[in-house]
């Protein structure tokens, strides 16, 4: 795939939820390789709602493409396997007794060996900085290591797209810088639905904003956030 | 907190799971089957007098006694957590004592407190991952041990919500017991659920289905199949003692 052909196209997605709530009413977005965009929008403007459908999570009506390959159920395994979903809660995410048996969930779920899938689970706990963590339990550990636990789970799968959804929603300063840093570092195409405008500027150049299930705005982050007034000040 | 105590002893529990010993380095499965073999000891162990009670009692504290220090574990501590079942089976007990056999309800708590600190031993003794690890390969299906390991998983995470309401309700007044536990009943099952499907959805966003594979190999040794013998040896002494009078 050449380095202009978008990794992510989507088309007139569509979707109501089963109450009757119109979640996204014909969404367009173009995501290209290397990419940082950040995913602005009131609650319920629809963020996660989209985010949701790119792995095939929630089905609407429209086109989904990731890859070069069209979303459809025959190909949802490969399509999850191409993006990284990390959740805004780690909790929903950790779900296995031990950090290391986590992390080594999606290789092994791959068809990796068991050794192959440990060394790819301590190598992503090495560096989230938590290799000394890997036999605790995740409710032993702080919010800010287990959102890190639950980004290395995330990268032990080698996805090429991260998507993250509001995920300095439970961390401390500190916790956020750490977080920033590493994910600063990766060479991955990311997508990441936040409030936290400082986070996002630091992270993202490109802003698309949300407006009752539609995007209504996409251009460079400062521009968005200006002219929906989206910073504190 | 209320919940604190229970959550604590879990944690010690895994604390504990998690030291390398002549028990802990055991297969799981061999660790199974032991416990298995003494609690059907202790199910058979028969209560024809208070003497033969007492005598099975005494040789099932010794054999527990042995496992604990055989798993550098703290004797005391593991057969005072068998006492957790006693408000279930003190039912029970008091229910025969009334009825007229003070011997069956001796026999019921002691055997109950016993099987249940054999099966802390058991927890005390091997990882939590490796327990399951060995549940599968034993034959246990694999939807009913990953319902275990999500129930055990977000207990934690139910706990640690009930401790946040708990502190609401005192920073509100604290009154209304009763309201209280029947609303945080109804706040938990909702919460449960929704948590259940976002689990659902990242459990499908990494790729993976109802079962969980497993990480660790198993591998039975010699040094395993010398427990299991013990275990049985153990069993019998439970049975032949518990026949004194």
């Amino acid at each position: 795939m050449s380095h202009h052909q978008p990794i992510v196209e989507v088309r007139g997605l569509s979707y109501r939820y089963e109450d009757g709530t119109q979640a996204l009413a014909g969404v367009d977005f173009l995501l290209h390789r290397g990419e940082r965009v950040a995913l602005l929008g009131a609650n319920g403007s629809g963020k996660t709602t989209f985010l949701l459908h790119l792995n095939g999570i929630l089905h609407g009506e429209g086109y989904i493409e990731v890859s070069g390959t069209e979303l459809s159920k025959a190909n949802l395994k490969e399509i999850r396997r191409k993006i990284g979903f990390l959740f805004q809660d780690p909790e929903d995410q950790l779900f296995l007794p031990t950090v290391l048996e986590d992390v080594a969930f999606a290789p092994l779920e791959q068809g990796c060996s068991t050794d192959e899938a440990r060394e790819r689970a301590m190598k992503a706990l090495e560096w989230a900085g938590l290799a000394a963590e890997a036999h605790r339990a995740p409710h032993r550990l702080s919010a800010g290591q287990r959102q890190r636990a639950a980004l290395a789970g995330v990268l032990a799968a080698e996805p090429e797209i991260l998507v993250l959804d509001e995920p300095t929603t439970h961390l401390d300063p500190p916790s956020r810088r750490s977080l920033l840093a590493l994910l600063d570092g990766l060479s991955q195409t990311i997508l990441v639905v936040t409030h936290d405008v400082a986070f996002a500027s630091r992270l993202a150049h490109r802003a698309v904003f949300f407006e009752r299930g539609r995007i209504v705005d996409d251009g460079p982050l400062d521009a968005v956030v200006r002219a929906h007034r989206w910073a504190l000040d | 907190m209320v919940n604190h105590g229970a959550l604590s002893s879990i944690r010690t529990l895994e604390d504990w799971s998690r030291s390398n010993s002549w028990l802990h380095r055991r297969d799981p499965r061999a660790k199974l089957l032991a416990t298995l073999f003494l609690l059907t000891a202790l199910a058979l162990m028969p209560a024809r007098s208070f003497g033969g009670i007492g005598a099975g009692v005494a040789a099932a504290v010794a054999v527990l006694a042995v496992a604990c220090v055989a798993a550098r574990l703290p004797v005391l501590s593991i057969l005072a957590r068998g006492w957790v079942v006693l408000p279930f089976t003190g039912l029970f007990a008091l229910l025969a004592w009334v009825e007229g056999s003070p011997l069956r309800a001796v026999s019921l708590l002691t055997k109950s407190w016993l099987s249940a600190a054999a099966v802390v031993l058991l927890m005390a003794a091997t990882p939590l991952e490796r327990l399951f690890a060995g549940l599968e390969r034993m034959g246990v299906p694999p939807l009913l041990v990953s319902v275990v390991q999500f129930v055990w998983r977000y207990l934690h995470v139910a706990f640690a919500q009930l401790g946040r309401m708990q502190i609401a309700r005192a920073a509100r007044g604290g009154e209304h017991r009763f309201v209280f536990a029947t609303s945080t009943v109804a706040v938990l099952f909702a919460s449960s659920a929704a948590r259940a499907e976002r689990v659902h959805w990242a459990l499908l966003a990494r790729g993976g289905e109802a079962h969980f594979p497993v990480l660790d190999a198993l591998k039975m040794h010699w040094r395993d199949y010398v427990l299991l013998g013990l275990a049985v040896l153990a069993a019998a002494l439970l049975v032949v003692s518990g026949g004194l009078r």
